[in-house]
């Protein structure tokens, strides 16, 4: 699989404090790409030396194979930006500041007006299309904002914290239209909602305090935690008993009752789940359910950026 | 190498046609280009009015007082109209974001502020040349003449001066982080440079000395061979400025 976006050693440093501290990471063709962490981790300043806004005090960027300099636009017809409040000229409207986008490109003019009309469609304008910017609500300017970052038909889209500032049904909007991006674009998607990444994204690097901390599949992140849980359901409360007596063995990292259900937190699960059956079948106990909790990225967000990952 | 982008000129045309920006401007120099003949022609008894038991003894004015007026009023109220409007041209886009969304797309930041320079340039042109003509008709109106001796290099004179402040404010503006710092120091650049207006040997070197050099016009007590000066000044000047904006917006971290 080719690489869209290669950052090697890249290092930013603002009044002796690193912003950006040795960053590697390498975006795949095609991807949805989570570029996760904490505010103030230096997802902002990575995504400015992507684009070429901020010059690097260290290191590269690599655009489909073209090296970036900061000044240098050469690159810039197979990218689109969206920042993470992005400034539009409120006096235009959505199809005039589309038009306006696809006319600093060398794009034919029949091309950028179709181009417009086609993703005033996608992210759901094409009502609003005469309509001032001014009066469009945050999710609509977010949409707006997807719009004109794919108006060159680019390769790649950055979009710095794209929902982070919307409200439930702005979010449900944007991140629609960006998973509906899977396959077309390679999509760099930097936020510190884990949800949001958790939905679409199919590869995830964590970041905190500038450094990388984790890079990898969603998948095989998740499979990351060494301690995972099991939840039992009884039919009988009394019969939690004969469970809890697997507390003081020495696999067994946490144990929390409610009533008839229990949450057993191990380093080996599948240890757990041998145990548990034994008990079962011994004490001739009945239960509702059994099954191991699927672990959620906020869980391996905080292992990660507590320095436990 | 194609160094103007059009839309970006479009662009800045119609946002001055789109926002009340044009119509201030377009306001503030229509009134003054009214007003101040008016007040020329009627200061004696302006002055009369105002304190009726001192006895002034004013000569009767002249189509030349009409003009020094509006000098008067377009080199104080419209340049300083025009500068505080034209040094939020890049700042305000900075802080408002919209700076990124352009200069992500195809577009060099040479492109980017001369697109500002031109049309700038372009609206105080038609802004200045506009007024004039008002003020001409009216003075004529007024006094039944509207030409004096020296009237073309007078207006070509203010008109290098407003390209002056055009390229004085495109350049505050690119070191200014917000649009309220660049006003400042576009509003601080102004007034030291009135300051330097009080000899007219250095006024001759000063791209914004027209109004001591056309006030020296008006009396007839300079000559026009010394008019290369101020113009050679002033060209050099709008050159200086628009490199160094140039110079530091392209090293500017965005």
């Amino acid at each position: 699989m080719k690489t869209a976006v290669k950052i090697s050693n890249l290092v930013k440093e603002y009044n002796g404090v690193l912003a950006v501290d040795h960053l590697d990471l390498s975006v795949p063709e095609g991807s949805i790409y989570g570029f996760l962490g904490p505010n103030g981790a230096g997802k902002t300043t990575t995504l400015k030396m992507i684009i070429g806004m901020t010059d690097p005090t260290d290191g590269e960027i690599e655009i489909m194979g073209k090296k970036v300099e900061f000044g240098n636009n050469d690159y810039r017809d197979v990218i689109g930006f969206l920042p993470d409040v992005p400034g539009f000229y409120d006096w235009m409207t959505a199809r005039e500041f589309l038009l306006f986008s696809g006319g600093l490109y060398d794009i034919p003019k029949e091309e950028v007006k179709s181009r417009t009309d086609e993703l005033l469609k996608l992210v759901n304008l094409n009502k609003s299309r005469n309509k001032k910017i001014g009066k469009f609500s945050r999710g609509m300017k977010q949409r707006l904002g997807i719009a004109q970052a794919l108006i060159n038909n680019p390769k790649i889209i950055l979009l710095d914290e794209p929902v982070s500032a919307l409200d439930p049904i702005g979010r449900k909007e944007v991140m629609d239209v960006i998973g509906s991006l899977a396959g077309k674009v390679t999509v760099f998607f930097s936020t510190h909602i884990l949800e949001d990444v958790e939905r679409i994204c199919d590869r995830v690097i964590i970041i905190n305090e500038g450094k990388k901390i984790l890079e990898d599949s969603l998948e095989n992140i998740k499979k990351i935690p060494d301690v995972r849980s099991l939840e039992i359901e009884l039919e009988n409360e009394k019969d939690i008993q004969y469970l809890l007596a697997i507390e003081p063995h020495s696999i067994v990292y946490n144990i929390k009752q409610d009533k008839n259900k229990i949450v057993i937190s191990s380093h080996d699960i599948n240890q757990v789940r041998t145990i548990v059956n034994k008990i079962v079948y011994e004490n001739d106990i009945m239960f509702k359910k059994m099954f191991i909790q699927s672990v959620s990225l906020e869980e391996i967000f905080i292992k990660a950026v507590n320095g436990n990952g | 190498m194609v160094m103007v982008k059009t839309e970006l000129i479009k662009k800045e045309i119609n946002e001055y046609i789109k926002t009340p920006k044009g119509i201030i401007l377009l306001a503030v120099f229509v009134f003054f280009a009214l007003s101040s003949p008016l007040m020329g022609r009627y200061m004696n008894e302006i002055i009369a009015t105002v304190a009726p038991d001192i006895v002034f003894d004013f000569p009767e004015p002249s189509l030349v007082d009409g003009w020094g007026q509006v000098f008067k009023n377009f080199s104080s109220i419209c340049i300083i109209v025009f500068l505080i409007l034209m040094t939020g041209t890049v700042s305000q886009e900075k802080s408002k974001g919209s700076i990124l969304l352009v200069l992500t797309k195809k577009v060099s930041r040479f492109e980017f502020i001369l697109s500002k320079f031109l049309v700038g340039s372009l609206a105080f042109t038609i802004l200045f040349i506009g007024s004039s003509f008002i003020s001409a008709w009216y003075i004529n109106s007024l006094f039944g003449s509207y030409i004096y001796d020296g009237l073309f290099m007078s207006l070509l004179l203010f008109w290098l001066m407003g390209i002056f402040f055009t390229a004085l404010a495109v350049f505050v503006s690119v070191i200014g982080k917000t649009p309220t710092t660049s006003a400042l120091m576009g509003f601080a650049g102004y007034g030291i440079l009135q300051i330097l207006n009080i000899s007219i040997d250095l006024s001759l070197f000063n791209p914004s000395g027209a109004p001591a050099i056309v006030n020296e016009i008006m009396k007839g007590t300079i000559q026009m061979s010394e008019m290369w000066k101020p113009i050679v000044v002033s060209i050099l000047a709008v050159g200086f400025f628009f490199s160094a904006a140039q110079y530091f917006f392209k090293r500017q971290e965005i």
